[in-house]
């Protein structure tokens, strides 16, 4: 496929987007617990994660492409105020979590550096996030956080230089079980298929494409961005999972906090760059992931009550859009500041989102399919036949979380 | 509109995007008025939007209290906001209408909080 | 005299009776047609199973039928303008029996590019 040098310059933003928006605090807490209690036996769980994000994502870019609606709008339209309403409720509590999760991730960055508590940071956290969103336009939010992000690719550096023995790698990539500690290891299997398939990032990724300006001819784009972005955010997590597994398995280490993982990779690249690199990648992840967040938020409401829209607009046009993730954030950075553990919030909110899924992607499946928006590029039967795959893996993760989570969480 | 032309309102229409004379969003067709007529169609006389409408889409107690509150700080005091069906310029993947945003109660909110956010630095 | 008015978003999903009073569906979605500058409506379209434009549980499962193409018909019935009574817009009734009523077509809606 032939590329113009301007559609090459925006799939390498696109996917450098994919890349700060993908791995976020979720991803890097999951994989980390992952590799370090069960090695490298949840790698298959990770592509098949990925795998199921590519699809969902390009589905999500091509809709807002062709039809020039976002989905949450398009959700409304076709299936009534009423179902918008019951769903929009179940995920903006989810969102909230989840952005309360991301400012601690932030938080936690800066006390891994400064060795003053997250509690103090929760907030300052929420106030860059805030100018960010504030000042900024959706193109140097992407571009800037995007090329932040490449910092990440620390953790797959670090994975190589361990030397990780190839074979066990291998095996680790075909689905098998856990052993003796099953209920454990399909916890933590949900809990990352949670982490990677979150609502917010298909909301704000088809928001992006309206606000970018994308049009039928972006078809092919979208394809590729999904394909090499999300890929690329998931090698960066199974590094994360590489370097817990030869760290912190052999010694038996338990994942439970950040700083564990910030000396495991002092430990993978001998010396202090280690750590200060994973502080780095943590911030930068959970800052790209914050802004996505809070800026979903707002489009829920924005798009489906028929706001003016838009992160491009000055504030003082889209005084309702931007209030709302104010408030948001304001909401966000108070479970921080009062204390809770980052990873436990980040880990329960992943869950949340495993149970709420499946409400999400159904109607997704509808407007996959509607002829109204997409006319001849609606769904085939394979994208179909994988999104009904997905909406009974939803299920199943839905039904089994909370008693896994009790069992062996 | 053109003679003849068939128009689905459930599914073309409600709970579309509005967009005013020059294309900006003023919220969504909430609600459609039809006139009913004793041996002559039921004829649509009106699009009705914004809180006081949707409100009453939403039964149960949360529709009420957003009734309530659209009474009491809404930019039409109680009143769904109607336009008349003869403004309607268009019924496309939006629907759009001859009227002014800035001239209408749709953006009664939009400016109140947008005279707060211009207070804010950076807006 | 004030002219009686009927909201189309109230009338949505309510059920419509026949003139016997047997339950003919829900209805879905209400047809217009553009005559001398005004818009006027022409049939009422009643789901057997549900709101199958919108989403309820009721009507999924021949809803993802359709969607997967499976060839499932989708099921209800055209009421006329002429047939339809609404002096209470919360019970919708039909003045003829099912027997008379057509059954509902199964064209997509008009696509409209952006």
């Amino acid at each position: 496929m032939k590329l113009s040098p301007r559609q090459l310059v925006e799939v390498a933003l696109g996917v450098l987007t994919s890349v700060g928006g993908y791995l976020d605090v979720g991803a890097v807490a999951t994989s980390a617990q992952a590799g370090a209690e069960f090695g490298f036996r949840h790698l298959w769980v990770l592509w098949l994660g990925t795998l199921v994000v590519v699809f969902l994502v390009e589905m999500a870019g091509r809709f807002a492409a062709v039809s020039g609606h976002p989905l949450r709008a398009a959700m409304r339209e076709r299936l009534g105020f009423n179902f918008f309403v019951a769903t929009s409720t179940a995920e903006l509590v989810v969102g909230v979590l989840v952005l309360a999760s991301e400012i601690g991730g932030i938080a936690l960055a800066l006390q891994l550096v400064t060795g003053v508590s997250y509690r103090w940071w929760a907030l300052p956290a929420g106030l860059l996030v805030w100018a960010l969103l504030w000042n900024g336009t959706f193109g140097v939010l992407e571009k800037g956080v995007a090329l932040l992000g490449l910092v990440t690719l620390g953790f797959v550096f670090a994975a190589v230089r361990l030397h990780p023995p190839l074979g066990e790698v291998a095996r680790g990539l075909i689905p098998g079980g856990g052993g003796h500690d099953a209920a454990h290891y399909w916890f933590i299997a949900v809990a990352i298929l949670g982490a990677l398939i979150s609502p917010y990032l298909f909301w704000f990724y088809s928001s992006g494409a309206v606000e970018d300006g994308w049009g039928e001819d972006h078809v092919s784009t979208n394809r590729m961005v999904a394909v090499v972005g999300m890929g690329f955010g998931s090698v960066v997590a199974a590094g994360v999972l590489i370097v817990a597994a030869m760290v912190f398995l052999p010694r038996s280490i338990v994942v439970d906090d950040y700083a564990q993982v910030a000396l495991g990779l002092t430990t993978a690249l001998e010396g202090s760059r280690g750590f200060y690199l994973f502080a780095a990648s943590l911030g930068i992840a959970c800052l790209g992931a914050a802004l996505e967040a809070a800026l979903a938020i707002a489009y829920v409401f924005a798009q489906g009550l028929g706001w003016n829209w838009g992160e491009s607009l000055r504030p003082r046009r889209a005084a309702r859009f931007t209030l709302t993730y104010t408030a948001a954030l304001l909401v966000a950075v108070v479970p921080m500041t009062l204390g809770v553990d980052p990873l436990a919030l980040t880990v329960f909110s992943m869950a949340l989102t495993a149970v709420v899924l499946p409400i999400t992607i159904f109607p997704f499946l509808m407007l996959m399919n509607d002829e109204r928006y997409l006319g001849r590029h609606r769904n085939g039967k394979l994208s179909n036949a994988v999104v009904i795959g997905v909406i009974a893996l939803a299920f199943v993760l839905a039904l089994v979380t909370i008693p896994l989570q009790l069992a062996g969480g | 509109m053109e003679e003849g032309c068939r128009v689905d309102l459930v599914g073309e229409v409600l709970d579309q995007r509005l967009l005013d004379f020059i294309g900006r969003s003023m919220g969504c067709v909430d609600g459609l008025v039809l006139e009913l007529r004793d041996g002559e169609p039921p004829r649509v006389t009106h699009i009705e939007t914004g809180g006081v409408t949707l409100a009453r889409r939403l039964r149960g107690p949360l529709g009420r209290w957003l009734a309530a509150a659209a009474r009491r700080w809404g930019g039409t005091h109680g009143e769904p906001f109607r336009i008349p069906w003869s403004r309607v310029r268009q019924i496309g993947i939006d629907v759009e209408v001859e009227l002014d945003a800035d001239a209408t109660p749709a953006w009664h909110w939009e400016h109140r909080l947008g005279r707060i956010v211009a207070r804010i630095p950076g807006s | 005299m004030k002219a009686r008015e009927a909201n189309v978003e109230l009338l949505l999903g309510r059920v419509v009776h026949d003139a016997a009073g047997r339950r003919l569906g829900r209805l879905e979605e209400i047809r217009a047609t553009a005559h001398g500058g005004e818009l006027l409506v022409s049939q009422y379209l009643v789901g057997r199973f549900g709101v199958a434009a919108r989403l309820t549980t009721v009507s999924l499962l021949p809803r993802v039928a359709q969607l997967l193409r499976l060839g499932t018909r989708r099921s209800g019935y055209l009421i006329p303008w002429t047939w339809m009574d609404l002096s209470d817009p919360e019970h919708p009734r039909c003045t003829h029996p099912l027997e008379d009523l057509p059954g509902i077509d199964d064209e997509e809606p008009p696509y409209r590019p952006k």
